[in-house]
């Protein structure tokens, strides 16, 4: 039993990890096309990468549409989930299920959907509105983590502010917000990779003048494929991390900021 | 009380977890069947999913009305699928919780 439960969980931990491991192995090859296991070392991927007009765009591209996505996104997906959990309007379930409606439609539904719309109102081959379909696809799971937050909040703290004498907005800022900052810092982290990694929408909604990076990255699949988009590949990895690692630190500042007040 | 660790996975583990498999696996689901990347690089185009499927409806035979028709279907065979697992998994909240 304990060996089988081993061997299963170091499968899963290896398949997990395989795609991330292989992706930056390669993107360290020397050859003039990707090859696994590379023929040799060498960071010339990376620096061609620098080189790479269309691939260094497309990352700005994608990198500003992930904080777009992101602005949007709790801009929206915060107030909601605070009027879902604390306030409990009428038709909450039928709300909630409403405001999944993101993820339970298919994503090339919502693609196309947007499509019809943007054609039709000329928005096609701008950038912007490109985040706004990708904030609607994935505003459920910044809600989802807010909302976690928030609700494992104990609500007598808030009670416990109002009756020291706090102002709505004083309880808010100084006990709400607190509480549920580790879900709204998870759920951006979140966002944001699904941000800047997201194809499908892309791809239908982007021209030629709006291609985000993964879109580049399928374009250039075809034929023999150049080591420059495993390094593009890798330098996503980086940023993931990079936000992850940031946001992370945020968080024990947050802490250590508000325990010393 | 001196259960077992199966019979306590099964009465007190699983049961309490319940909204959180049903939660996970509704989500799993609705990104599994909408796939379009993964048939599109790994299946080099000769297997498409109902994904592929739509995006050649619209793109290639430029045909937006049985585009959005398989769309819709698709997004009812979604609905009913997360519906049953609401219903199943007895989720509650967003959280996928089982409280009020």
């Amino acid at each position: 039993m304990g060996r089988v439960v081993r061997a299963a969980l170091a499968g899963v931990l290896t398949l997990v990890a395989l795609p991330m491991l292989v992706v930056v192995v390669a993107s360290f090859s020397a050859g003039e096309t990707l090859s696994f296991p590379p023929a040799g070392f060498s960071l010339r991927p990376y620096l061609e990468l620098l080189d790479d007009e269309v691939i260094r765009v497309a990352l700005a591209r994608s990198l500003f549409v992930g904080v777009l996505v992101v602005a949007l996104a709790v801009t929206a997906g915060v107030p909601a989930s605070i009027a879902l959990v604390r306030y409990r309007p009428r038709f909450r379930l039928g709300l909630t299920a409403y405001l999944l409606l993101g993820i339970t439609t298919p994503l090339i539904s919502t693609a196309f959907a947007f499509l019809v719309i943007y054609t039709r109102t000329g928005l096609i081959g701008r950038l912007w509105p490109i985040a706004v379909a990708i904030t609607v696809a994935n505003l459920p799971f910044l809600m989802f983590s807010v909302s976690s937050a928030l609700a494992s909040l104990d609500p007598h703290l808030e009670e416990a502010a109002a009756t020291l004498g706090a102002e709505r907005v004083q309880t808010f800022l100084f006990v709400t917000l607190p509480g549920m900052a580790p879900g709204i810092l998870s759920g951006t982290i979140m966002i944001f990779v699904l941000g800047i990694s997201e194809f499908l929408i892309s791809l239908i909604l982007s021209t030629v003048a709006t291609q985000t990076l993964p879109v580049a990255i399928f374009g250039s699949l075809r034929g023999p494929v150049p080591p420059t988009l495993a390094a593009a590949a890798g330098l996503y990895i980086v940023i993931a991390f990079a936000v992850v690692g940031v946001l992370t630190s945020l968080r024990t500042t947050e802490q250590f900021f508000y325990r010393n007040d | 009380m001196g259960a077992p660790p199966v019979r306590v996975w099964r009465h007190v583990v699983t049961p309490l977890a319940r909204p959180g498999i049903a939660g996970a696996a509704a989500v799993v689901f609705l990104l599994s069947v909408a796939e379009y990347d993964m048939p599109a690089i790994l299946g080099l185009g000769r297997m498409p999913f109902v994904a592929n499927v739509i995006r050649s409806i619209y793109t290639l035979q430029n045909n937006l009305y049985l585009g959005s028709a398989f769309s819709l279907v698709l997004m009812a065979i979604s609905t009913l699928f997360v519906v049953v697992l609401v219903a199943v998994g007895g989720i509650r909240n967003l959280r996928g919780g089982s409280d009020g």
